[in-house]
Protein backbone atom coordinates (compact mmCIF):
# COMPACT_ATOMS: atom_id res chain seq x y z
CA UNK A 1 0.00 0.00 0.00
CA UNK A 2 1.40 3.43 -0.54
CA UNK A 3 2.53 5.94 1.78
CA UNK A 4 1.30 8.47 -0.34
CA UNK A 5 -2.39 9.89 0.49
CA UNK A 6 -4.10 13.05 -1.33
CA UNK A 7 -6.77 15.00 1.33
CA UNK A 8 -8.33 17.97 1.01
CA UNK A 9 -8.91 20.58 4.10
CA UNK A 10 -8.42 23.69 6.08
CA UNK A 11 -5.75 24.12 8.73
CA UNK A 12 -7.00 24.50 12.78
CA UNK A 13 -3.76 25.23 13.77
CA UNK A 14 -0.26 25.21 13.30
CA UNK A 15 2.80 25.20 16.50
CA UNK A 16 6.09 25.60 15.28
CA UNK A 17 8.72 23.15 15.58
CA UNK A 18 12.05 22.60 15.33
CA UNK A 19 13.77 25.71 13.84
CA UNK A 20 12.47 25.40 10.58
CA UNK A 21 9.21 23.03 10.91
CA UNK A 22 5.44 23.25 12.00
CA UNK A 23 3.68 21.03 13.57
CA UNK A 24 -0.38 21.59 11.85
CA UNK A 25 -3.28 20.37 12.81
CA UNK A 26 -5.74 20.01 9.49
CA UNK A 27 -9.36 19.16 9.35
CA UNK A 28 -9.51 16.92 6.36
CA UNK A 29 -12.27 15.35 3.96
CA UNK A 30 -11.14 11.46 4.90
CA UNK A 31 -9.46 11.95 7.86
CA UNK A 32 -11.12 14.59 9.99
CA UNK A 33 -8.66 16.45 12.37
CA UNK A 34 -5.53 15.02 12.18
CA UNK A 35 -1.89 16.29 13.03
CA UNK A 36 1.08 16.65 10.58
CA UNK A 37 4.39 18.03 10.07
CA UNK A 38 5.23 20.47 7.48
CA UNK A 39 9.19 20.52 7.10
CA UNK A 40 10.48 23.64 6.32
CA UNK A 41 7.10 25.44 6.25
CA UNK A 42 8.84 28.68 8.58
CA UNK A 43 11.47 29.62 5.69
CA UNK A 44 10.32 32.08 3.37
CA UNK A 45 9.61 30.68 -0.31
CA UNK A 46 8.96 27.42 1.52
CA UNK A 47 7.09 25.23 -1.37
CA UNK A 48 4.10 25.54 0.82
CA UNK A 49 2.86 28.85 0.30
CA UNK A 50 -0.28 30.24 1.92
CA UNK A 51 -1.72 26.46 2.02
CA UNK A 52 -0.73 26.18 5.48
CA UNK A 53 -2.64 29.22 6.70
CA UNK A 54 -5.81 30.30 8.03
CA UNK A 55 -8.53 30.68 5.71
CA UNK A 56 -6.89 28.55 2.86
CA UNK A 57 -8.91 25.56 1.96
CA UNK A 58 -6.34 23.36 0.06
CA UNK A 59 -5.03 19.70 -1.31
CA UNK A 60 -2.85 18.08 0.62
CA UNK A 61 -0.45 15.12 -0.22
CA UNK A 62 0.38 13.78 3.27
CA UNK A 63 3.26 10.87 3.34
CA UNK A 64 2.35 8.21 6.39
CA UNK A 65 5.90 7.51 8.71
CA UNK A 66 5.75 5.49 11.68
CA UNK A 67 5.08 9.17 14.05
CA UNK A 68 3.14 11.92 12.50
CA UNK A 69 2.60 11.76 8.55
CA UNK A 70 4.75 14.69 6.96
CA UNK A 71 2.95 16.83 4.76
CA UNK A 72 4.75 16.63 0.93
CA UNK A 73 2.73 19.26 -0.83
CA UNK A 74 0.08 21.56 -0.19
CA UNK A 75 -1.89 23.26 -2.80
CA UNK A 76 -4.71 25.98 -2.42
CA UNK A 77 -8.20 25.70 -3.51
CA UNK A 78 -9.84 28.53 -2.72
CA UNK A 79 -8.95 30.96 -0.25
CA UNK A 80 -10.97 33.02 2.27
CA UNK A 81 -7.91 34.80 3.02
CA UNK A 82 -9.75 38.37 2.54
CA UNK A 83 -11.44 38.30 5.78
CA UNK A 84 -8.84 39.70 7.88
CA UNK A 85 -9.76 42.82 6.24
CA UNK A 86 -13.36 42.48 8.27
CA UNK A 87 -12.09 42.26 11.81
CA UNK A 88 -15.19 40.81 13.42
CA UNK A 89 -15.56 37.85 10.41
CA UNK A 90 -11.85 37.47 10.97
CA UNK A 91 -12.54 36.71 14.51
CA UNK A 92 -15.62 34.80 13.40
CA UNK A 93 -13.75 32.79 11.26
CA UNK A 94 -10.99 32.02 13.60
CA UNK A 95 -13.95 31.13 15.95
CA UNK A 96 -15.53 27.77 14.23
CA UNK A 97 -11.60 26.29 13.99
CA UNK A 98 -11.11 26.85 17.77
CA UNK A 99 -14.75 25.11 17.88
CA UNK A 100 -13.25 22.19 15.42
CA UNK A 101 -10.21 21.71 17.21
CA UNK A 102 -11.79 21.58 20.70
CA UNK A 103 -14.79 19.37 20.27
CA UNK A 104 -13.58 16.55 17.98
CA UNK A 105 -11.75 14.18 18.38
CA UNK A 106 -8.91 12.95 16.22
CA UNK A 107 -9.57 10.87 12.81
CA UNK A 108 -13.17 11.44 13.17
CA UNK A 109 -13.85 12.89 9.44
CA UNK A 110 -17.08 15.09 9.52
CA UNK A 111 -17.02 15.90 6.02
CA UNK A 112 -20.40 18.23 6.07
CA UNK A 113 -18.77 20.26 9.22
CA UNK A 114 -15.94 21.30 6.75
CA UNK A 115 -18.48 22.05 3.95
CA UNK A 116 -20.47 24.31 6.71
CA UNK A 117 -16.88 26.23 7.31
CA UNK A 118 -16.63 26.45 3.80
CA UNK A 119 -19.74 27.81 2.80
CA UNK A 120 -19.06 30.13 6.39
CA UNK A 121 -16.47 31.97 5.42
CA UNK A 122 -17.97 32.17 1.87
CA UNK A 123 -20.93 34.21 3.64
CA UNK A 124 -19.05 35.97 5.87
CA UNK A 125 -16.60 36.93 3.14
CA UNK A 126 -19.63 38.09 0.65
CA UNK A 127 -22.77 38.57 3.21
CA UNK A 128 -23.38 42.30 4.52
CA UNK A 129 -25.90 40.81 6.67
CA UNK A 130 -25.50 40.08 10.33
CA UNK A 131 -23.44 37.07 11.03
CA UNK A 132 -24.59 36.22 14.33
CA UNK A 133 -27.69 33.36 13.48
CA UNK A 134 -24.61 31.49 11.48
CA UNK A 135 -22.30 31.45 14.69
CA UNK A 136 -25.51 29.74 16.70
CA UNK A 137 -26.63 27.44 13.79
CA UNK A 138 -23.06 25.99 13.18
CA UNK A 139 -22.79 25.06 16.92
CA UNK A 140 -26.30 23.36 16.89
CA UNK A 141 -24.96 21.59 13.87
CA UNK A 142 -21.55 20.78 15.79
CA UNK A 143 -24.08 19.46 18.25
CA UNK A 144 -26.20 17.20 16.47
CA UNK A 145 -22.89 15.68 14.15
CA UNK A 146 -21.13 14.99 17.85
CA UNK A 147 -24.41 13.50 18.68
CA UNK A 148 -25.35 15.73 21.70
CA UNK A 149 -28.28 17.66 19.78
CA UNK A 150 -30.43 19.44 22.99
CA UNK A 151 -33.92 18.32 23.24
CA UNK A 152 -35.91 21.73 21.74
CA UNK A 153 -39.22 19.98 21.19
CA UNK A 154 -40.43 18.64 24.04
CA UNK A 155 -39.52 18.01 28.14
CA UNK A 156 -35.93 15.82 28.44
CA UNK A 157 -37.96 14.20 31.62
CA UNK A 158 -41.97 13.82 30.86
CA UNK A 159 -41.37 14.15 27.23
CA UNK A 160 -44.53 16.48 26.81
CA UNK A 161 -44.06 18.94 23.82
CA UNK A 162 -43.94 22.70 26.03
CA UNK A 163 -46.59 25.12 25.06
CA UNK A 164 -45.71 27.78 28.07
CA UNK A 165 -44.30 31.43 27.26
CA UNK A 166 -40.74 30.43 28.41
CA UNK A 167 -38.79 26.98 29.16
CA UNK A 168 -35.74 25.59 31.64
CA UNK A 169 -32.72 24.83 29.81
CA UNK A 170 -31.10 21.63 31.49
CA UNK A 171 -27.48 21.50 29.93
CA UNK A 172 -26.27 18.23 31.72
CA UNK A 173 -29.56 16.68 30.73
CA UNK A 174 -29.60 17.87 27.08
CA UNK A 175 -32.66 20.05 26.34
CA UNK A 176 -35.86 21.93 27.87
CA UNK A 177 -37.61 21.03 30.84
CA UNK A 178 -41.07 22.01 31.36
CA UNK A 179 -42.30 23.60 34.45
CA UNK A 180 -43.51 20.78 36.49
CA UNK A 181 -40.29 18.77 35.89
CA UNK A 182 -38.08 21.98 37.07
CA UNK A 183 -38.33 20.82 40.67
CA UNK A 184 -36.93 17.91 39.34
CA UNK A 185 -33.62 18.99 37.52
CA UNK A 186 -30.72 21.08 38.99
CA UNK A 187 -28.78 23.81 37.47
CA UNK A 188 -31.64 25.42 35.61
CA UNK A 189 -30.61 28.27 32.31
CA UNK A 190 -33.93 30.25 31.95
CA UNK A 191 -34.88 30.50 27.87
CA UNK A 192 -37.56 33.12 27.02
CA UNK A 193 -39.96 32.02 24.78
CA UNK A 194 -37.99 34.27 21.79
CA UNK A 195 -34.72 32.52 22.29
CA UNK A 196 -36.45 28.88 22.17
CA UNK A 197 -38.45 29.83 18.93
CA UNK A 198 -34.86 31.48 17.72
CA UNK A 199 -33.16 28.33 18.15
CA UNK A 200 -35.86 26.22 16.58
CA UNK A 201 -36.33 28.35 13.46
CA UNK A 202 -32.24 27.84 13.57
CA UNK A 203 -32.77 24.68 13.37
CA UNK A 204 -35.18 23.90 10.54
CA UNK A 205 -33.96 26.57 8.04
CA UNK A 206 -32.06 25.25 5.57
CA UNK A 207 -28.23 26.59 5.82
CA UNK A 208 -28.41 28.92 3.23
CA UNK A 209 -31.51 30.56 4.75
CA UNK A 210 -30.05 31.00 8.24
CA UNK A 211 -28.10 34.61 7.27
CA UNK A 212 -31.72 36.16 6.81
CA UNK A 213 -33.05 35.13 10.61
CA UNK A 214 -33.37 38.75 13.10
CA UNK A 215 -31.14 38.01 16.50
CA UNK A 216 -30.88 40.96 18.85
CA UNK A 217 -27.95 41.15 20.43
CA UNK A 218 -29.22 40.46 23.78
CA UNK A 219 -30.84 37.24 22.59
CA UNK A 220 -27.45 36.12 20.24
CA UNK A 221 -25.76 36.92 23.90
CA UNK A 222 -27.99 34.57 26.26
CA UNK A 223 -27.49 31.90 23.38
CA UNK A 224 -23.90 32.11 22.43
CA UNK A 225 -23.23 31.48 25.90
CA UNK A 226 -25.84 28.72 26.50
CA UNK A 227 -24.43 27.02 23.72
CA UNK A 228 -20.81 27.08 24.32
CA UNK A 229 -21.78 26.07 27.67
CA UNK A 230 -23.73 23.41 26.75
CA UNK A 231 -21.11 22.08 24.41
CA UNK A 232 -17.90 22.61 26.66
CA UNK A 233 -20.45 19.93 29.18
CA UNK A 234 -20.80 17.46 25.92
CA UNK A 235 -17.76 18.12 24.14
CA UNK A 236 -14.37 17.03 24.19
CA UNK A 237 -13.08 20.07 25.68
CA UNK A 238 -13.76 23.42 26.91
CA UNK A 239 -15.01 26.53 24.49
CA UNK A 240 -15.59 30.17 24.89
CA UNK A 241 -18.41 31.74 23.45
CA UNK A 242 -17.90 34.08 20.66
CA UNK A 243 -18.57 37.07 22.96
CA UNK A 244 -15.54 36.59 25.12
CA UNK A 245 -13.45 34.82 22.42
CA UNK A 246 -13.31 38.33 20.44
CA UNK A 247 -13.13 40.54 23.14
CA UNK A 248 -14.85 43.78 24.10
CA UNK A 249 -11.42 45.02 23.92
CA UNK A 250 -11.21 44.44 19.61
CA UNK A 251 -13.99 47.34 19.50
CA UNK A 252 -12.58 49.26 16.49
CA UNK B 1 10.51 10.48 36.87
CA UNK B 2 12.27 7.85 33.56
CA UNK B 3 13.04 4.81 34.33
CA UNK B 4 16.26 4.08 35.16
CA UNK B 5 17.63 7.33 35.33
CA UNK B 6 19.48 8.73 38.43
CA UNK B 7 17.07 11.76 39.76
CA UNK B 8 19.43 14.61 38.62
CA UNK B 9 19.62 13.35 34.99
CA UNK B 10 16.30 12.97 35.03
CA UNK B 11 15.70 16.78 36.09
CA UNK B 12 18.14 17.71 33.15
CA UNK B 13 16.30 16.14 30.73
CA UNK B 14 12.61 17.09 32.08
CA UNK B 15 13.90 20.73 31.77
CA UNK B 16 15.39 20.77 28.57
CA UNK B 17 12.28 19.38 27.07
CA UNK B 18 10.36 22.29 28.12
CA UNK B 19 12.56 24.19 25.51
CA UNK B 20 10.51 25.06 22.41
CA UNK B 21 11.15 22.58 19.76
CA UNK B 22 12.80 19.69 22.09
CA UNK B 23 10.99 16.82 22.22
CA UNK B 24 12.01 13.71 25.51
CA UNK B 25 14.37 12.31 22.62
CA UNK B 26 16.52 15.08 21.77
CA UNK B 27 16.46 15.85 25.47
CA UNK B 28 17.76 12.89 26.42
CA UNK B 29 20.57 13.38 23.74
CA UNK B 30 21.56 16.74 25.14
CA UNK B 31 21.71 15.39 28.44
CA UNK B 32 23.49 12.43 27.65
CA UNK B 33 25.79 14.83 25.91
CA UNK B 34 26.45 16.98 28.52
CA UNK B 35 26.86 14.49 31.05
CA UNK B 36 30.27 13.34 29.08
CA UNK B 37 31.08 17.24 27.84
CA UNK B 38 34.46 17.98 28.72
CA UNK B 39 35.93 19.70 31.48
CA UNK B 40 34.75 23.49 31.57
CA UNK B 41 32.47 23.05 28.53
CA UNK B 42 29.14 22.73 30.87
CA UNK B 43 30.74 25.64 33.34
CA UNK B 44 30.86 27.56 30.37
CA UNK B 45 27.67 26.90 29.58
CA UNK B 46 26.27 27.22 33.07
CA UNK B 47 28.30 30.41 33.18
CA UNK B 48 26.90 32.55 29.76
CA UNK B 49 23.02 30.79 30.91
CA UNK B 50 24.08 32.79 34.37
CA UNK B 51 24.97 35.84 32.66
CA UNK B 52 22.15 35.61 30.31
CA UNK B 53 19.73 35.85 32.63
CA UNK B 54 21.64 38.76 35.19
CA UNK B 55 22.35 40.74 31.99
CA UNK B 56 19.51 40.71 29.36
CA UNK B 57 16.50 42.21 29.63
CA UNK B 58 13.96 44.21 26.91
CA UNK B 59 14.62 47.71 25.52
CA UNK B 60 12.78 50.39 27.60
CA UNK B 61 12.06 51.84 24.27
CA UNK B 62 11.96 49.41 21.53
CA UNK B 63 11.45 45.82 23.23
CA UNK B 64 15.02 44.36 21.69
CA UNK B 65 17.45 42.41 23.54
CA UNK B 66 19.52 45.22 25.65
CA UNK B 67 21.90 44.56 28.56
CA UNK B 68 21.63 48.39 29.38
CA UNK B 69 17.74 49.96 29.65
CA UNK B 70 18.21 51.42 26.16
CA UNK B 71 19.40 48.81 23.73
CA UNK B 72 22.01 50.13 21.12
CA UNK B 73 20.03 50.87 17.85
CA UNK B 74 18.19 53.26 20.32
CA UNK B 75 21.24 54.37 21.50
CA UNK B 76 22.87 55.10 18.29
CA UNK B 77 22.19 58.78 17.51
CA UNK B 78 23.64 58.06 13.55
CA UNK B 79 20.11 56.09 12.56
CA UNK B 80 17.09 58.10 11.00
CA UNK B 81 14.81 58.75 14.09
CA UNK B 82 11.88 59.44 11.95
CA UNK B 83 11.26 55.78 10.36
CA UNK B 84 10.05 53.48 12.83
CA UNK B 85 9.82 49.35 11.76
CA UNK B 86 7.09 47.75 14.04
CA UNK B 87 8.13 43.84 13.81
CA UNK B 88 6.60 41.05 15.98
CA UNK B 89 9.39 39.90 17.53
CA UNK B 90 12.93 40.69 18.43
CA UNK B 91 14.62 38.38 16.37
CA UNK B 92 13.24 39.67 13.41
CA UNK B 93 15.15 42.59 13.99
CA UNK B 94 18.25 40.76 13.02
CA UNK B 95 16.91 39.98 9.45
CA UNK B 96 16.12 43.44 8.99
CA UNK B 97 19.52 45.01 10.34
CA UNK B 98 21.30 42.04 7.57
CA UNK B 99 18.73 43.78 5.21
CA UNK B 100 20.21 47.12 5.79
CA UNK B 101 17.90 49.31 7.58
CA UNK B 102 18.64 51.94 9.02
CA UNK B 103 15.98 53.64 11.55
CA UNK B 104 14.51 52.40 14.82
CA UNK B 105 12.53 49.71 15.65
CA UNK B 106 9.34 48.60 17.64
CA UNK B 107 9.01 45.06 19.22
CA UNK B 108 4.97 44.22 18.99
CA UNK B 109 6.31 41.01 21.37
CA UNK B 110 3.32 39.01 19.21
CA UNK B 111 0.51 39.58 17.07
CA UNK B 112 -3.19 39.54 17.51
CA UNK B 113 -4.28 36.27 17.63
CA UNK B 114 -7.98 35.16 18.74
CA UNK B 115 -7.16 31.25 18.44
CA UNK B 116 -4.40 31.77 21.35
CA UNK B 117 -6.15 34.20 23.43
CA UNK B 118 -3.92 37.21 22.04
CA UNK B 119 -5.61 40.38 22.22
CA UNK B 120 -4.13 44.63 21.90
CA UNK B 121 -3.74 44.90 25.65
CA UNK B 122 -0.95 41.55 25.42
CA UNK B 123 1.06 43.40 22.99
CA UNK B 124 2.80 46.32 22.99
CA UNK B 125 0.54 48.39 21.48
CA UNK B 126 0.43 50.57 23.78
CA UNK B 127 3.40 51.82 23.72
CA UNK B 128 3.71 51.86 19.87
CA UNK B 129 1.14 54.22 20.05
CA UNK B 130 2.94 56.56 22.64
CA UNK B 131 6.13 56.66 20.58
CA UNK B 132 4.13 57.91 18.24
CA UNK B 133 3.07 61.07 20.07
CA UNK B 134 6.39 61.78 21.58
CA UNK B 135 8.97 61.00 19.49
CA UNK B 136 9.18 62.35 15.91
CA UNK B 137 8.30 59.50 13.82
CA UNK B 138 7.05 60.52 10.38
CA UNK B 139 6.76 56.88 8.82
CA UNK B 140 5.66 53.69 10.48
CA UNK B 141 6.85 50.72 8.52
CA UNK B 142 4.75 47.73 9.63
CA UNK B 143 7.40 44.23 9.10
CA UNK B 144 5.13 41.41 10.34
CA UNK B 145 5.07 38.11 9.09
CA UNK B 146 2.87 37.61 6.03
CA UNK B 147 0.02 35.31 8.33
CA UNK B 148 -3.45 35.73 8.37
CA UNK B 149 -3.10 37.32 12.20
CA UNK B 150 -0.02 39.14 11.06
CA UNK B 151 -1.89 40.71 8.40
CA UNK B 152 -4.76 41.30 10.79
CA UNK B 153 -2.48 42.70 13.19
CA UNK B 154 -1.45 45.23 10.29
CA UNK B 155 -4.89 46.53 9.69
CA UNK B 156 -5.94 46.94 13.24
CA UNK B 157 -2.53 49.05 13.56
CA UNK B 158 -3.36 50.81 10.52
CA UNK B 159 -6.18 51.69 11.92
CA UNK B 160 -5.27 52.85 15.01
CA UNK B 161 -2.41 55.12 13.86
CA UNK B 162 -4.51 56.77 10.58
CA UNK B 163 -5.09 59.04 14.06
CA UNK B 164 -1.47 60.43 14.10
CA UNK B 165 -0.33 62.38 11.41
CA UNK B 166 2.31 59.62 10.25
CA UNK B 167 3.00 57.96 6.84
CA UNK B 168 2.07 54.03 7.70
CA UNK B 169 3.00 51.55 5.08
CA UNK B 170 3.72 47.36 4.84
CA UNK B 171 6.69 45.58 3.58
CA UNK B 172 6.10 44.28 0.25
CA UNK B 173 4.14 41.28 0.23
CA UNK B 174 4.58 38.76 -2.83
CA UNK B 175 7.41 36.36 -4.67
CA UNK B 176 10.37 35.39 -2.76
CA UNK B 177 13.74 35.87 -4.90
CA UNK B 178 14.78 33.01 -6.74
CA UNK B 179 11.73 31.08 -6.91
CA UNK B 180 9.79 30.45 -10.17
CA UNK B 181 6.48 32.00 -11.03
CA UNK B 182 4.78 29.06 -12.11
CA UNK B 183 5.00 27.50 -8.71
CA UNK B 184 3.66 29.82 -7.13
CA UNK B 185 0.20 29.87 -4.56
CA UNK B 186 -2.95 31.81 -5.52
CA UNK B 187 -2.30 33.91 -2.18
CA UNK B 188 0.81 35.04 -3.14
CA UNK B 189 0.74 36.19 -6.73
CA UNK B 190 -2.67 37.84 -5.95
CA UNK B 191 -0.41 39.97 -2.94
CA UNK B 192 2.50 40.29 -5.97
CA UNK B 193 0.60 41.88 -7.91
CA UNK B 194 -2.17 43.97 -5.55
CA UNK B 195 1.84 45.48 -4.34
CA UNK B 196 3.02 45.88 -7.93
CA UNK B 197 5.27 49.16 -8.60
CA UNK B 198 5.88 50.91 -11.42
CA UNK B 199 9.44 50.24 -13.41
CA UNK B 200 11.61 53.71 -13.88
CA UNK B 201 13.78 52.52 -16.24
CA UNK B 202 16.90 55.80 -17.05
CA UNK B 203 17.87 55.80 -20.50
CA UNK B 204 20.73 58.16 -20.08
CA UNK B 205 24.23 57.61 -20.48
CA UNK B 206 25.19 56.14 -17.27
CA UNK B 207 22.57 53.51 -17.68
CA UNK B 208 24.35 53.06 -21.17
Amino acid sequence: MSRYSLDEGIVLKTVDFGEIDRIVTLFTRKKGKVQAIAKGARKMGNRFGASLDFFSFSEFLLYATRGMPLIVQGKIKKTFRDLVRIPLRWMAGEYVLLLVDRLFPFERPEEKILEEILFLWETFLRCGGSIQPLLLRFRLDVARVLGVFPELLECVLCHRELHSACASFSISLGGIVCDTCATKAQELSFLSWQELQLLRNLVDVPLGRVVQSRVNSQVFQSLDMLLSRYLSYHGEGRVPSFTSFAGCEFSW
Amino acid sequence: MQEGYPESLDRVIRALSKLPGIGPKTAQRLAFYLVKSPSGELEELLQALADMRRKIRFCARCGFFSEEELCRICQDTSRDAHVLCVVERPQDIFALERAGFKGRYHVLQGVLSPLAGVGPEHIRIPELLKRIQEESVREVILALNPSVDGEATALYLAQKLSAFPVKVTLIARGLPSGGDLEFADEVTLAQALEGRREIRVSLGKEAL
